[in-house]
């Protein structure tokens, strides 16, 4: 087979093992953990900073879509080459160039597994504080683009709250640093804008985080309940209480059920919702939260509330969270998850809303999300075969983003734009909003060849079309 | 849809494989996509590649061969996997394919057959070889030619094979077939043991072990006398008519009477012997009934252990020690805690955990003869973890990472640390009690 | 030249009315920047209206500078020319209150105190002690990117601002983020505007996180010997689990303004100012009085902190015509650092007073001397150097008009200039919101 003068371009930028280019290999890198698309015309894994510049070179050259990827765990379709290209794989670069405890910083490489890096400083009482579900497969780079989250953000932060410095690769082949290993640094924070940016502005090469100490206690609560709207308003009412919990997670009965049946973490089959409540810092401090806690739970009707008493049933119960996406396979061959924020005391109105979308639609969908800081994440359960219900799974979706939007929320909490919301941006921002946004994506993608058709909306497609192609119907 | 490019019969099926929803979730659990970081080494990417050959979008050739034949069948992405998706299913199924459709180079071809099918099957055959290697050993010839880099002038992959020989000492643990070993004090139980193919040969030492330590809990074992190989190698090799010929063997060996417990200290075996019914979905169904029944009596030596309230009778055992979980126990079995907790049990013992040690060690049956330079790879990346342990005594629980973590510390610095299974410990810790 | 300016003075009074321009001398000498002084004050009555006149004045070529009051306006380089001060004293609504939920929406005009004086009714608060105070902006805080001591436990605006409306040269009133607590949709535009310095855009509108007041807090304070001392201190404190709000080393001099008694000869105090339960705090009563042996209480409170944070005002009124730094470093490299800068000032025979957030890497300085302007800015050069030295970076907040001549007030840019130059290029191409005042001549 001939090989095309891009893949030797690319060749000679990186060398043979670093190039995929033939058909069977490229199938490979048609899909990320959204959908399906098509493949793209060549995979490059470089091992350098300066590979990737010659790489975007290269491909500038061929006036050729750079797409950037890291574990391909996304959820909105960022990694995926909507209209051919070259993928940048950031997966071989993925060594922790240094570890400083004292200042509490660690320089990664893209390409580094977000739990391993926290893996990597464990023994010395440290670790990565965002923890994105995916955290055993996801890297720390694909974190960066997507400024990713999971459910010990709500006391810490997300992805941009931990990372100070970059190094990036932009679409012409020059290399910047920003920010720094310290926060402050005089100038605009092109760090801050960069973290979230969904792999549109630049390829980061490098990033400076920040390393937090273990605390001295974690507690672990289950409370279970027999009805969900008992459950959210416990929710609102914990945050109304002044008690910032480490995690406060929801999962209704459905999910309950599919989560155990993976995990045998020991959740409750009977309940209608349980919320997973997490403490963590001074030990004083935990258990008298634990308290008030208990105390709130009680009033809002739990039926109990369980304390994890060993380290181990702390794990499982949140390895069976953490699974959760993934265990509702045991329940449908299709799912469609959504990730939309609603104001946290809006919570009891939003799930009686899916209730409702539930039943007209004849689906089912299960909830399983980050209650704390209202992020929602409901599954919608259809068959792909049927396109009736594929039609009334897009159609649910789109429902919820739209009364998410109504109740003064947002179309994504963490899982990010991508290929799978970028037509529902007008529903938050208006056209003189998105127009500055074009505007500063150009400045830094003037030819908008690196990672095209994501974040921003085209307007090509019709919001059924689109989402039903990215559900690989 | 085109058509599928595998036969009908025995293949990856639509029910199976699209409970995968490509989260990803299984990569960085995967060792070929932990040392290769791409996706057609990982799990959701073989899965991918099944999917694409039933459809027809991929041939069953090369390329896909290639990628399914560097899987360890570890069977960790399972583990990680979410959606309970039956990797191993899938995967098994897939190179039953290919070993029916797949016309491998006459070498390979050689090799598997001969291995497989002409050795491990037939007791008579593995005495004999075993007496002529063994012979060899003595003679000193092994050492000689093992130290003169002769190997490694004509290839080093072939030295490094060559390093992974178990020692072979007599006497062989065949001529313990049919025989019943009492238990020690009061029978509590009446169990069969699995003494495996190799094991015979290569771990005899640690067969005795298994049972002095189950007559030390009150069990009477039986050693059934028309027992054979298990068939693991030949269902992860694809050999899947092959290893229903060992199954039906070894149902007809043990079913003949009904025991407590079937028990195999080797980790893959007892893995294949506990999924014997998925051999008989398809082909024979008839024997699925009798398959489940013995499956469902198999036992783990350390998950038995465990869970019959042991002999906490153990005398010191001091060193500072680290336990690598077998994949096939870990993964396939899902036993991590039982063998933490019969360590933990003795005195001692200090057991430090190992930083992924749910990691394959590279071994995976016949993979670091096949695959040698991927395993040689992972065996590289388990010793520096190992090393961080400092621990002096390195623990597992099947025979062939034995062998291949054996291999790893005689090639380390610190060549004097010892690789022991866990019950060779609780062997010699019962011998230490007062 | 004149002309065309009242032409577009009048313009302006077109948009907001004639009652919101001033042009009287005294108005605009009191909104001079640096010594330059506005053609007119305009004051914006709304986000829409601030827009206009964006608008406006790029359409005249009239530059302009944000205000509210003034707190901040000081630090940065001197424009390079200075049309209007567009003041956002009228903006001081709130737009969106959500106790419940914990978000406020307020105009970028309201002062700090009144903001955190309107939450402290329920019990809740912005934990942020900005330079200035409460007389400081929120529009002038998210501006300069300020933060205080308070930033130890609770970060800076950069983890608080959740949402943000800002008008535009082009006339636009743009908006980013939103009202909850977690939102990734499209790029975010408040991280550019938070410590922009008013470059970009202008801030209209800001949406908070709003956190509860903790129930009780306590300030231990102890004297410090060394800087080793503090040294050990400092990383003993960041390897505990204990997590306390604020922690500052002073020197004795800043000890003293800002109302402390003092234990005797000591070279340092640090104070750590805790919070929460009755039983929280009997925890670091019993961990901090094994740290600091000499630990004792001198009454340390509310007060003392808030006139720590209005820093300028606490060194200015005792050292008339002193420079203040602001050093950002390595956490690990803030105790040299301030070795260093000792070592400096003796040998140039200034006086050095520091307030150091050692734990958060941020030092600030105030240096004092009878030198003539060109030395002082080169004392000021050579700590900055070594503040680089040491990775960080160091930004003259405020000085003589005669010494700024001499010292740029951002230091040396790095390699993203380029980068930062094209985004002031595509939010203001006119160049007229504070022109040459930020990083690099931007």
């Amino acid at each position: 087979m001939q090989v095309p003068p891009l893949v030797q371009e690319l060749i000679q930028a990186t060398n043979e093992e670093a190039v995929l280019w033939r058909p069977e290999d490229l199938m490979l890198y048609e899909y990320d953990a959204l959908s399906s698309r098509r493949p793209p015309e060549a995979v490059v894994f470089p091992a350098t900073t300066q590979q990737v510049a010659a790489v975007v070179k290269v491909a500038a050259r061929h006036h050729c879509p750079v797409i950037p990827r890291g574990a391909g765990t996304g959820l909105s379709g960022g990694a995926v080459a909507l209209e051919g290209g070259v993928v940048v794989s950031l997966a071989r670069m993925n060594q922790i160039l240094e570890i400083d405890l004292e200042n509490q910083r660690a320089r990664v490489q893209p390409g580094v597994v977000n739990q391993d890096l926290s893996l990597a400083v464990a023994d010395a009482g440290y670790y990565y504080a965002p923890d994105p579900s995916s955290q055993k497969a996801c890297t720390l780079g694909g974190n960066v683009a997507e400024n990713s989250g999971g459910p010990h953000t709500l006391a810490y932060g997300v992805t941009t709250n931990h990372v100070l410095g970059l190094e990036v690769v932009l679409p012409d082949g020059c290399v910047i640093r920003t920010g720094a290993r310290y926060w402050d640094r005089p100038g605009y924070d092109l760090t801050g804008f960069i973290v979230g940016s969904e792999g549109t502005l630049g390829i980061v090469t490098e990033i400076v985080v920040r390393l937090m100490r273990l605390p001295e206690a974690v507690k672990t609560l289950l409370a279970i309940y027999d009805s969900v709207a008992d459950a959210t308003a416990t929710v609102a009412a914990i945050t109304a209480h002044g008690i910032t919990p480490a995690a406060l997670e929801m999962m209704d009965g459905l999910m309950l059920r599919a989560i155990e049946a993976a995990t045998h973490a020991g959740y409750p089959l009977d309940a209608a919702a349980v919320l997973l409540i997490e403490l963590e810092g001074l030990r004083e401090a935990v258990e008298e939260e634990a308290d008030s806690i208990t105390a709130v739970c009680g009033a809002h009707r739990a039926r109990q509330v369980r304390v994890a008493r060993r380290a181990e049933e702390r794990e499982l119960l949140w390895r069976g969270r953490k699974n959760a996406f993934g265990a509702i396979g045991r329940l449908t061959p299709s799912f469609y998850v959504q990730d939309g924020v609603i104001p946290r005391t809006r919570l009891p109105q939003m799930l009686d809303y899916i209730a409702g979308v539930e039943r007209r639609y004849g689906l089912r969908i299960g909830n399983v999300f980050h209650a704390g800081d209202g992020n929602l994440h409901p599954l919608i359960m259809f068959d792909s075969r049927d396109a009736q219900q594929v039609r009334h799974a897009v159609k649910a979706a789109e429902e919820i983003m739209g009364k998410c939007v109504e109740l003064g929320g947002s179309i994504t909490g963490e899982h990010g734009v991508g290929i799978e919301k970028n037509e529902l941006m007008p529903l938050i921002f208006s056209e003189e909003d998105l127009a500055v946004m074009r505007k500063l994506k150009q400045v830094f993608n003037p030819q908008n060849l690196l990672n095209p058709g994501k974040v921003l909306p085209s307007g090509k497609m019709c919001g059924e079309v689109r989402v039903q192609v990215s559900l690989g119907s | 849809m085109t058509q599928s490019n595998y036969s009908p019969r025995e293949k990856p099926r639509w029910e199976t494989y699209s409970k995968c929803i490509h989260c990803g979730l299984c990569l960085n659990a995967c060792p070929t996509y932990r040392e290769l970081r791409q996706e057609m080494d990982s799990p959701r990417g073989r899965i991918y590649q099944m999917i694409q050959v039933d459809r027809g979008a991929l041939a069953l050739g090369p390329s896909f061969v290639r990628h399914i034949d560097l899987c360890l069948d570890c069977r960790a992405c399972e583990t990680a996997c979410p959606s309970g998706v039956e990797y191993g299913r899938l995967v098994e199924l897939a190179r039953s394919q290919i070993a029916r459709h797949y016309r491998r180079p006459l070498r390979s071809r050689l090799l598997r057959r001969l291995f497989l099918a002409g050795l491990l099957p037939h007791r008579r055959r593995l005495e004999c070889v075993g007496m002529i290697l063994r012979a060899w050993q003595q003679s000193g010839l092994e050492q000689l030619v093992l130290q003169s880099h002769l190997l490694e002038a004509l290839s080093p992959r072939l030295a490094r094979i060559a390093r992974l020989a178990p020692r072979l000492e007599k006497p062989f643990f065949t001529r313990q077939l049919g025989h019943v070993v009492p238990a020690r004090g009061s029978r509590r139980y009446r169990v069969a043991f699995f003494a495996g193919c190799i094991a015979n040969l290569a771990f005899a030492r640690l067969n005795e072990a298994t049972l002095r330590v189950l007559a030390e809990n009150g069990c009477e074992v039986v050693i059934p006398k028309e027992q054979g190989c298990c068939g693991a190698l030949q269902v992860h090799a694809g050999l899947r008519d092959l290893a229903r010929r060992l199954a039906r063997r070894n149902l007809e060996a043990f079913l003949a009477e009904d025991w407590d417990a079937v028990i195999t200290n080797a980790a893959g075996c007892g893995s294949v012997l506990k999924e014997y019914p998925l051999l008989f979905e398809e082909e024979q169904p008839e024997l699925h009934p009798q398959a489940l029944r013995f499956s469902s009596r198999v036992k783990d030596v350390t998950e038995y252990l465990a869970g019959i309230d042991f002999n906490r009778a153990l005398g010191p055992v001091p060193a500072r020690a680290t336990y690598q979980d077998p994949c096939h126990l870990a993964h396939a079995q899902r036993i991590r805690s039982a063998p933490r907790q019969l360590l933990r049990a003795v005195p001692g013992l200090e057991l430090v955990e190992l930083k992924e040690a749910e990691v394959c060690c590279g071994s995976a049956g016949i993979y670091n003869v096949v695959e040698n330079e991927m395993a040689e790879r992972l065996l590289a990346a388990k010793m520096r973890r190992i090393d961080e342990t400092q621990a002096d005594l390195i623990l597992t629980a099947n025979p062939g990472c034995l062998l291949q973590l054996r291999a790893g510390v005689a090639g380390s610095k610190n060549p004097a640390r010892r690789v022991m299974h866990v019950v060779e410990v609780l062997d010699k810790a019962y011998q230490t009690s007062p | 030249m004149a002309t065309a300016t009242q032409a577009g003075v009048a313009k302006l009074a077109s948009i907001v009315g004639e009652a919101r321009v001033l042009t009287d001398a005294a108005s605009c000498q009191a909104c001079a920047v640096h010594g330059r002084v506005p053609r007119c004050v305009v004051f914006a009555p709304s986000a829409g209206q601030a827009a206009q006149v964006l608008q406006c004045a790029a359409e005249q070529d009239l530059a302009v500078i944000p205000r509210r009051n003034g707190t901040k306006i000081e630090t940065g380089n001197p424009p390079r020319r200075y049309d209007v001060a567009l003041s956002l004293k009228e903006m001081n609504q709130v737009w969106y209150y959500e106790p419940d939920d914990l978000v406020i929406s307020v105009e970028a005009g309201m002062k700090w105190g009144d903001l955190q004086h309107f939450l402290s009714r329920r019990g809740l608060w912005v934990p942020l002690d900005p330079p200035g105070g409460d007389k400081a902006s929120v529009g002038g805080c998210a501006a300069a990117g300020a933060s205080g001591p308070l930033r130890l436990r609770y970060g800076t605006l950069r983890d608080m601002v959740l949402g943000m409306t800002m008008a535009t040269t082009e006339g636009k009133v743009v908006k980013t983020g939103g009202r909850v607590v977690k939102n990734v949709a499209g790029y975010d535009l408040a991280k550019l505007l938070i410590g922009s310095w008013g470059t970009l855009g202008v801030i209209t509108e800001v949406t908070l996180k709003l956190f509860p007041r903790p129930p009780q807090t306590r300030t231990y304070a102890a004297a410090v010997a060394s800087l080793e001392e503090a040294r050990q201190l400092r990383r003993r404190l960041l390897e505990s689990p204990l997590a306390p709000q604020r922690m500052v080393l002073l020197d004795s001099t800043t000890a003293r303004l800002a109302g402390a008694a003092l234990f005797g000869d000591e070279r340092f105090q640090v104070w750590i100012e805790a919070a929460g339960s009755e039983r929280v705090l009997r925890r670091y009563d019993a961990e901090l009085s094994g740290w600091l042996p000499k630990a004792h209480s001198l009454g340390v409170n509310e007060s003392n902190w808030a006139s720590l944070a209005d820093y300028p005002a606490l060194w200015l009124g005792a050292w008339r015509g002193a420079a203040v730094l602001k050093a950002s470093l390595p956490v690990a490299a803030t105790e040299t650092f301030i070795g260093q800068a000792e070592e400096e000032a003796r040998a140039s025979e200034a006086r050095l007073a520091c307030i150091g957030m050692t734990a958060v890497g941020v030092v600030r300085l105030a240096l004092a001397a009878s030198l003539p302007p060109d030395r002082l800015a080169s004392l000021i050069e050579r700590l900055r150097t070594q503040a680089v030295q040491l990775g960080g970076s160091l930004i003259v907040e405020r000085c003589p008009a005669d010494v700024r001549e001499h010292v740029d007030a951002w230091g040396p840019p790095g390699d993203d200039l380029q980068m930062m130059r094209r985004m002031k290029q595509a939010w203001d191409p006119k160049g007229i919101l504070s022109p040459g005042r930020f990083v690099g001549g931007i």
